[in-house]
């Protein structure tokens, strides 16, 4: 613990550096940046809103990626697990209708889909060996092709321009706005994912299945020499981390939106890989990561307008660099630098 | 049909297979590039990110040096320093290749608009190239000889030889008294300079600018075609033009009215490796 929270500040200082520097570079004061994200993100209710919904997205797949990263895997499918559950929240709320076992099936459709496209990445890495960044990598893919052609041949809505779906009923707002203000986006999910993260911890540090996912993750032929199947745990925890991205379709459909918006997503899948590495694979750091990643994506967002040289694209060379810098922080130690041995990759902890 | 109806259809013919090869250029460079890098034993899946890097660099060196020649040459150097950037994260500090080809997509996709920003104070795009420094066939040649090239060295050089051992038994390296660092560097230098030559193609033979995101998967269907061909040169590049070719065909049936929805094209060559990572018994390779 104490050694993570280190490697974390002292990363976490090195990112914050080249960030200035870069900063500086392009002739704005490192400052006046932060001061415009802070501004822009959190000082009045309607940009917290948004900052809370981003940050719900992002502890739902964040919570299931410590899980699987704990199994010593490095699944990038959350971004296509999370479109394809909302589509499906989505369909299959307007073909049940709002009746209370279509709306019960809408809340099961979302979680239910994502842990079968779990499935299918499981069955990749168990059976056939394949690595999961392929498969998932090739599932993201997959997916946007998929959602793209539903929505635009069969639900499409003839009162929208955008590639957007009907929109549900009014009863399938299942979780209520967290501020009074008229359309923010926050809504009462996120106490279901903060909930999901205390979860997430409990499961991997207090119960069987947690110290099965992390012995395999650990060491999998001492696990299994212990009588830990590899295959059943990569199974589960592959299936349980997709449901748990499968999980933002209560945030994006039944607690804001009510419909599919094609490209809705800003990347919360793969901002969510950042948040995982930066808490540390722990579900308990995710929260303030989560709500730190939020803070950066609604807060560059107004860069364009604010600066001249810098753009919202600059959150990205964020995460690029906080990644870089603390994969680095974990990995270097100044001897084996200047050294001419090979250090050994300490399995896929990174 | 007769000859009649053939010699009308030709030209159009002719048309159709020159744009399939010229679509194609990118994605097979960049999928030879994968190629070095994956048969050294590093898995490479930085290639959107080396293509976008070439895509950028091009355009903004012919922009800024007014020479096709120029700028190609020093693209292909960022490109060597790119591999060498990869070398140095991957093999030395020992990242995980998979988690450095990630951030380097990211951090290239994030650069790009703040480089063209501060070089031409426009987000995004850089402007249009002189039609008059295009290249005619040039781009041809390039992926012809860099193919030709790439099968001489690693089938009939010593150098071919311990790539593919770097890759299969790197501890047999070491045993013979070569180093398997210098291996690997001098692969994942291959892998720079080649996949950056794909992306300055790309940016200044079939467009004449650098537009955001314009490599649009197309680092990701060459790794995708790599595994499919199952890490064989001939195959590896066969695949890269099939995909071409369904990338034309969409082109094309999207405007004749087409049975298959685009979308299907798009979505092929992911689903072909799925299919082909479904087929195989298990554990015939660890590296996908």
């Amino acid at each position: 613990m104490i050694r993570s929270l280190s490697t974390l500040t002292f990363s976490a200082l090195i990112g914050a550096l080249f960030l200035g520097a870069l900063c500086l570079i392009a002739g704005e004061s490192p400052v006046r940046v932060v001061e415009i994200v802070i501004q822009n993100s959190m000082l009045n209710q309607e940009d917290l809103a948004v900052t809370l919904f981003y940050s719900t997205h992002l502890m739902f797949a964040a919570t299931g990626l410590c899980l699987a990263m704990h199994a010593g895997l490095f699944p990038i499918g959350a971004e296509g697990q999370i479109s394809i559950s909302c589509l499906a929240t989505t369909v299959v709320g307007l073909l049940m209708g709002p009746s209370p076992f279509g709306i019960f099936l809408a809340l099961l459709a979302g979680p239910l889909t994502a842990a079968g496209l779990g499935a299918v990445t499981a069955y990749f890495k168990v059976k056939k060996s394949s690595h999961e960044v392929i498969v998932t990598m090739m599932l993201n893919f997959l997916s946007a092709s998929v959602a793209n052609y539903l929505v635009s041949h069969f639900f499409q809505s003839s009162e929208s321009q955008n590639p957007e779906t009907g929109t549900l009923a009014p009863a399938f707002k299942l979780f209520s706005p967290l501020f009074s203000l008229a359309n923010t986006p926050a809504n009462s999910s996120f106490y279901l994912a903060i909930a999901v993260c205390f979860l997430g911890w409990f499961v991997l540090s207090r119960t069987r299945w947690g110290y099965e996912i992390r012995a395999v993750g650990l060491n999998h032929s001492v696990a299994a020499h212990s009588g830990i199947s590899r295959a059943r745990v990569i199974t589960t925890v592959l299936i349980v981390s997709a449901a748990l991205a499968g999980l933002s379709s209560f945030n994006q459909i039944l607690g804001y939106n009510l419909k599919y918006q094609v490209g809705f997503s800003a990347d919360y899948g793969f901002l969510a890989i950042v948040v995982a590495l930066m808490a540390s694979r722990n579900p308990l750091f995710v929260i303030p990561a989560s709500f730190f990643f939020a803070i950066l994506m609604k807060g560059s967002a107004e860069l364009d307008i604010d600066t001249d040289t810098i753009t919202r694209d600059f959150v990205k060379i964020i995460e690029g660099f906080l990644i870089l810098a603390f994969v680095l922080a974990q990995k270097i130690d100044l001897k084996s630098l200047f050294s001419r041995k090979r250090i050994d990759d300490e399995s896929s902890r990174a | 049909m007769s000859l009649h109806g053939l010699e009308e259809y030709l030209p159009s013919l002719v048309q159709f297979c020159l744009s399939v090869l010229r679509i194609s250029l990118p994605l097979s460079l960049a999928a030879i590039a994968g190629f070095w890098s994956e048969r050294s034993g590093t898995p490479q899946v930085g290639l959107e990110g080396f293509l976008l890097l070439g895509a950028l660099a091009g355009a903004t060196l012919v922009k800024l040096t007014d020479s096709m020649p120029m700028g190609f040459a020093l693209t292909l150097m960022i490109g060597a320093a790119g591999g060498m950037l990869f070398y140095w994260l991957a093999c030395r500090i020992a990242i995980n290749a998979i988690l450095v080809g990630l951030i380097f997509n990211l951090l290239i996709a994030g650069i790009a608009p703040f480089i063209t920003k501060l070089i031409f104070g426009s987000t995004g795009s850089t402007p249009t190239l002189d039609p008059a420094l295009r290249w005619q066939f040039f781009p041809y040649l390039w992926a012809a000889g860099i193919l030709i090239v790439s099968l001489i060295l690693f089938h009939r050089t010593g150098f071919g030889l311990l790539v593919k051992f770097a890759g299969l038994k790197p501890e047999v390296i070491s045993s013979a008294g070569f180093s398997l660092s210098t291996v690997q560097m001098c692969s994942l230098i291959l892998c720079g300079v080649i996949s950056t030559s794909g992306g300055f193609i790309l940016s200044t033979y079939l467009a004449s600018c650098y537009s955001p995101m314009m490599s649009a998967g197309r680092g990701f269907m060459a790794l995708a075609a790599l595994i499919f061909a199952r890490w064989d040169l001939p195959r590896t590049f066969a695949m890269a033009i099939a995909f071409g070719f369904f990338e034309a065909a969409q082109i094309y049936l999207q405007s004749v009215n087409s049975p298959l929805p685009s979308q299907f094209y798009q979505a092929l060559p992911y689903l072909m490796t799925l299919v082909v990572l479904g087929l195989r018994r298990q554990g015939l390779s660890e590296m996908a």
